[in-house]
């Protein structure tokens, strides 16, 4: 009777710590729960056998949460220093360059200012090929704003003019063409990068 | 927690890995003898769980080694051995501790007296 209740104790501990473990990498996680278990196999080979013996073995092991952010804490080196120098790839830069380039098709223009903007804030992305793309997305703009100056009004899409729908559709391809530079800027350096680890 | 608890098991954490590397330059050890044997010293362990992630970084830096052995009462048990590298680390804490405690030691002293 006895038996199952400590077999019950062990196996509700080692459950909740696997569940929070599930953040950690697997093989850490494999690792940790191979640890644990082994200590408290060998704490029961040793003379723990009943249940008080079995929940002393357990409070001096800790609480599942303390050992899962022990593991978790305890990664000075591998944690978190390869996500950000293997790939330039951020939330940041994939919005901006989503923006650019599918946002293009929807809202010239306005979707062109926002990836830009997206782009600019990132730290990933050097000077001038910021400028390259601040380039591709402003023309347009300015050339839309100089129809303003000597039309006197701002054009909108039913106007029928030949020209205007020349420079929306030419905003649009200046935006995917300023995504598609940006991506492929940080490809290459993604490669950069994997060679000088090498 | 007593006042400066949490900047005490940081001390505590740092260091323990060297106890860890010392304990195992005598002999190889697994992992419930290592844990029981740190233990045994006053104020260096309070979570013994936590040993094990601990362990296992020291694996993934190779200053460990581990082997499974068949154990007569019960399951296999994974020993932790030194490696070349665990002992040189250990060797130059072991320099640079020395230095430090002395260091620490002599400026209490001095404040006290």
């Amino acid at each position: 009777m006895s038996g199952t209740a400590v077999d019950e104790l062990v196996e509700d501990y080692l459950t909740r710590l696997d569940r929070l473990a599930a953040g950690l990498p697997a093989d850490r996680r494999r690792d940790l729960m191979e640890g644990i278990g082994e200590h408290i196999s060998s704490a029961r080979a040793g003379g723990a056998v009943d249940v008080d013996g079995v929940r002393a073995v357990l409070r001096r092991l800790g609480a599942p949460e303390e050992i899962v952010a022990a593991a978790a804490g305890d990664e000075p080196l591998s944690a978190t220093r390869p996500t950000t120098a293997t790939s330039p790839w951020g939330g940041l830069e994939v919005s901006a360059v989503v923006v650019l380039t599918a946002g293009g098709f929807l809202v010239p223009g306005l979707t062109a200012l926002g990836g830009l903007v997206l782009a600019v804030s990132s730290p990933r992305w050097r000077g001038w090929e910021k400028s390259v793309a601040g380039v591709l997305c402003l023309s347009p703009l300015a050339l839309l704003a100089l129809f303003y100056v000597f039309e006197g009004s701002v054009p909108g899409l039913g106007g029928g003019n030949g020209l205007l729908h020349l420079i929306y559709v030419g905003s649009s391809l200046c935006a995917v063409a300023a995504g598609l530079f940006l991506g492929l800027r940080l490809r290459a350096r993604t490669g950069e990068a994997g060679g000088a680890a090498r | 927690m007593e006042p400066g608890g949490a900047r005490i098991s940081q001390l505590r954490r740092g260091v323990l890995e060297f106890c860890v590397l010392s304990l195992l330059s005598h002999e190889e050890l697994y992992g419930f003898e290592l844990v029981r044997r740190l233990s045994e010293v006053d104020g260096m362990v309070t979570t013994e769980g936590t040993i094990y992630p601990l362990l296992s970084r020291l694996r993934r830096d190779g200053w460990v080694t581990s082997s499974w052995v068949e154990s007569e009462s019960g399951p296999p048990r994974r020993y932790y051995a030194l490696s070349a590298e665990g002992k040189s680390a250990l060797a130059s804490f072991t320099e640079e501790w020395v230095r430090f405690r002395d260091a620490v030691d002599a400026l209490m002293l001095e404040e006290r007296s």
